[in-house]
């Protein structure tokens, strides 16, 4: 066990040294300079050279690549050039924002698909598990801003239960427990709920596939309780991969915030790299895309882990 | 309609038919004795709000409360007046003289604004090749301090422009001390300013200003406290809005506004800002035999365009009609529409193509990704297709779009462009003198009519000068301007005193209060 996380934890800088080549060669690949958008038009050759200069953008790009990924290693992600800020600061300002927001989103989407998969299972075609099939077909084909629209319009604008925005900002911070989790809600189902569709369909065939194992037969002969038969036999067996799945899934919604944060005004990571883009940003496309995908592998090392965790015949 | 029942109808017109989600919005907030503002902006994040680094229009928006400029714009009258800098003369064409306004203070505690900090500022600008070297500061040759409240700028060259453009866009000055203490990345984070509000903190997209105790306008500002978020949605900063989420909103959707109007806890503000939507040719990197290059082709397709139909269609009517490169509020400033009919003549139009001799002809037109402009540049393709040329639509994000107009690399765009500088200067002279960085033209008789209205002194012979450009401009048609598209605030009806301007970036809140 201890050997294989070694050798994924090895593993990991030379995935991310990869990424880190190919966003770099992506940014600079893409027309459009970071130095003529963030001056505009009216400048002088003699500014755009500065800039230039100031973020080594004047030098050949396998220097540019070796200042960066040697100033990386130091812990400096570079500086922003729109917003005149370090990488890190940026990053950590938003970063704790996109974490919360996946695991409100991955709360939700474990709250939701764990009782509705498992009854689904259990009363395997019947009107319950045909609706339970109905909501995950349109939990995967809603997309998330069309479903953000329309919570927005039921929760917060007819019902007037729930705020649209306030993530981030310093009245959500600084108010008590209901406050802070309010703005939450409608961003976290909004974003959990195709989550919610994979998670079930998948516990749902997993847990159809344990409870026809013999030993639900033999747990049964032996007079256990219905609950405790499924709670601790069936279900515990059958989270094996929806565990695996919704490791992946949790580093995956940290990339894909994106249009969720747009809506809500969520001060996250996803906002931040789509600014970058727009304006060629490279320290900050560079420095996010690294963490991002820093994440999502760590998620699958935690996946691999809960993996042999949960189920004893896995050895790694 | 709230806290009742959802009909498909209702949920339908909220979510499909307008496109948008409008409720019928919250009643007002109690005003009595209110005295913070919660405002909502455009954007992702507010960036640099140094003058001294470029900034963003929500940077702006924040950097314009919490500094004052040497001299502000009296859009009806058409002037520059007095602000920080309470005089200003040239002794002789290449020397003016700036005396201060005395007693103004530093917020802090960072001590009084005095010429030493302009000095510091426009040296700072100079030598770290800001990029104000490029726009305001370029004629500046030399700056020094003459007393404490008194600055002497030579400069390289006569420059007619120098109240609106060097004192004016270039007249935002940072506090010496402050910035030599802080740093510069520090200060661009958290300005000290000597406006009417200061920086209290600033939290990813949020920024918190409070009342400068020290601020040198008795009774102002009005507010202890706003709020900036930058939302960058406008459909959800109008909700917010109308859910009393927030007091005060900038850039919402023109389509939303009719909807909005009908709600009476509400103001909607609509001016014709310094905003244009222009067509323009590249007159100096285009094939030689591009037709376009025939002054008669571009004013076909000048008067081939209905504006009035790009304002209603596009912008809902908040823009207004415009055939020339000088609005409202400019010296210099005669009409919106001085050649061009606003719905068009295309019996005109076609008349002048078959007086080029041009049938019909192929051309790329490039645009950014803003959704209205992909909209408008599908609408004037339609008209323009009325005299045979046929348009090839190229939508770009901003940074692809840059990349090719900046270069010149293109044949023909259509976009829009924020005008900063209250001055003629800066909207003549980069887009149409053949050294401007975003012009396609390069015409000795034009960029010396340029060059004359810029090293004018006189203003009453400046304002000549730039009607003959103006005239030449509309003959020759290098760029075909659309529209001036409205700056719109929507607020509270509670919320009073919003003295609004065609400037983008200039939304003082100082006179704003709760009534």
């Amino acid at each position: 066990m201890w050997r294989y996380l070694g050798r994924r934890l090895i593993q990991v800088p030379l995935v991310l040294v990869v990424v880190s080549l190919m966003t770099f060669l992506i940014t600079r690949a893409t027309p459009g300079d970071p130095v003529q958008i963030m001056l505009g038009m009216q400048t002088s050759k003699e500014a755009a050279e500065a800039m230039r200069k100031e973020f080594n953008l004047d030098r050949s790009l396998p220097e540019q690549y070796a200042l960066w990924i040697g100033k990386v290693v130091q812990g400096d992600l570079g500086r922003s050039i729109r917003l005149n800020d370090p990488v890190t600061s940026l990053l950590a300002e938003r970063l704790p924002v996109s974490l919360q927001l996946a695991a409100s989103a991955m709360a939700f989407a474990l709250l939701v698909s764990i009782p509705l998969g498992v009854i689904a299972a259990l009363r395997r075609n019947s009107w319950i598990d045909y609706l339970c099939t109905g909501y995950t077909v349109a939990g995967f084909a809603i997309p998330n801003f069309g479903l953000a629209l329309i919570l927005i319009y039921v929760f917060s604008i007819q019902l007037d239960w729930l705020p649209i925005t306030g993530i981030g900002t310093a009245e959500q911070v600084s108010g008590g427990l209901w406050t802070y989790i309010k703005p939450f809600i409608i961003p976290a189902i909004a974003l959990g709920t195709l989550q919610t569709a994979i998670l079930t369909r998948l516990l749902r065939s997993s847990m159809i596939d344990v409870l026809s194992q013999d030993y639900m037969r033999t747990a049964r002969a032996k007079g256990l309780l219905p609950a405790t038969i499924i709670v601790v036999h069936a279900l515990k067996n059958a989270m094996i991969p929806f565990v695996t799945m919704a490791a992946i899934q949790f580093g995956y919604m940290i990339g894909i915030q994106v249009t969720i944060e747009y809506i809500f005004a969520v001060p996250g990571m996803g906002s931040a790299v789509l600014n970058a883009v727009v304006n060629r940003d490279f320290p900050v496309i560079q420095g996010f895309t690294l963490v991002i995908s820093a994440f999502f592998l760590f998620a699958n090392i935690m996946a691999d882990l809960f993996y042999a965790l949960l189920d004893p015949r896995i050895r790694y | 309609m709230r806290g009742q029942g959802i009909t498909r109808r209702a949920f339908a017109a909220g979510t499909l038919g307008s496109g948008l989600i409008l409720g019928s919005g919250r009643a007002p907030a109690i005003a009595q004795g209110k005295r913070d503002l919660r405002v909502g902006v455009w954007g992702g994040e507010f960036g640099n709000l140094s003058p001294v680094i470029r900034f963003d229009i929500q940077g702006g928006l924040v950097l314009y409360n919490i500094f004052d400029g040497l001299v502000k714009t009296d859009f009806a009258k058409r002037t520059i007046e007095p602000s920080l800098a309470l005089e200003w003369t040239n002794p002789d064409p290449l020397t003016w003289r700036i005396k201060l306004r005395e007693g103004v203070k530093w917020q802090k505690g960072f001590g009084e604004f005095t010429a030493e900090d302009v000095v510091y500022c426009w040296n700072f600008h100079i030598e770290s090749k800001s990029f104000q070297v490029g726009t305001a500061l370029f004629p500046v040759d030399s700056v020094k301090a003459d007393g404490k409240y008194v600055v002497e700028v030579k400069t390289k060259l006569p420059f007619g422009a120098f109240p609106g453009v060097t004192m004016g866009y270039g007249g935002t000055i940072i506090s010496a001390k402050a910035h030599k203490e802080m740093g510069n990345q520090a200060y661009s984070a958290t300005p000290v300013g000597n406006g009417p509000f200061q920086i209290e903190s600033k939290r990813g997209t949020e920024i918190t200003l409070v009342k400068n105790p020290d601020y040198w306008q008795p009774g102002l500002p009005k507010l202890d406290k706003i709020v900036y978020r930058a939302i960058p949605d406008s459909t959800t900063r109008l909700q917010a809005l109308l859910k009393n989420e927030l007091d005060f909103v900038t850039h919402p959707d023109p389509k939303e506004l009719a909807q909005v109007r009908k709600n009476t806890n509400f103001v909607v503000n609509s001016t014709p800002g310094w905003e244009w939507d222009f067509q323009q040719f590249n007159l100096k990197n285009s094939k030689p035999d591009a037709p376009f290059r025939n002054k008669l082709v571009r004013q076909a397709i000048s008067y081939a365009i209905d504006r009035e139909a790009i304002v209603k269609e596009i912008y809902y009517g908040e823009a207004l009609a415009t055939d020339n490169q000088i609005p409202a509020g400019y010296l210099g400033y005669r009409g919106p529409m001085l050649k061009y009919p606003k719905n068009g003549d295309l019996k005109k139009a076609k008349e002048l193509m078959a007086q080029a001799g041009v049938k019909g002809y192929e051309v790329e037109v490039i645009t950014s990704d803003k959704d209205w402009l992909r909209k408008e540049l599908e609408l004037v393709a339609a008209m323009v297709s009325q005299i045979g040329i046929t348009y090839k639509l190229k939508n770009m994000d901003m940074g692809g779009y840059n990349n090719l107009w900046l270069n010149q690399r293109y044949d023909q765009v259509l976009e829009d462009i924020t005008l900063v500088a209250p001055d003629p200067d800066a909207t003549c002279w980069w887009f149409l003198h053949g050294k401007g960085n975003a012009s396609g033209y390069d015409l000795p008789l034009m960029d010396g009519m340029l060059d004359g209205a810029r090293s004018e002194l006189d203003q009453g012979k400046r304002e000549g000068l730039y009607h003959k450009i103006v005239d030449h401009t509309l003959e020759e048609c290098p760029l075909i301007y659309h529209c001036n598209t409205n700056n719109i605030q929507v607020f509270n009806k509670n919320v009073k005193g919003f003295v609004p301007t065609p400037q983008e970036y200039m939304e003082r809140l100082d006179t704003v209060e709760w009534g």
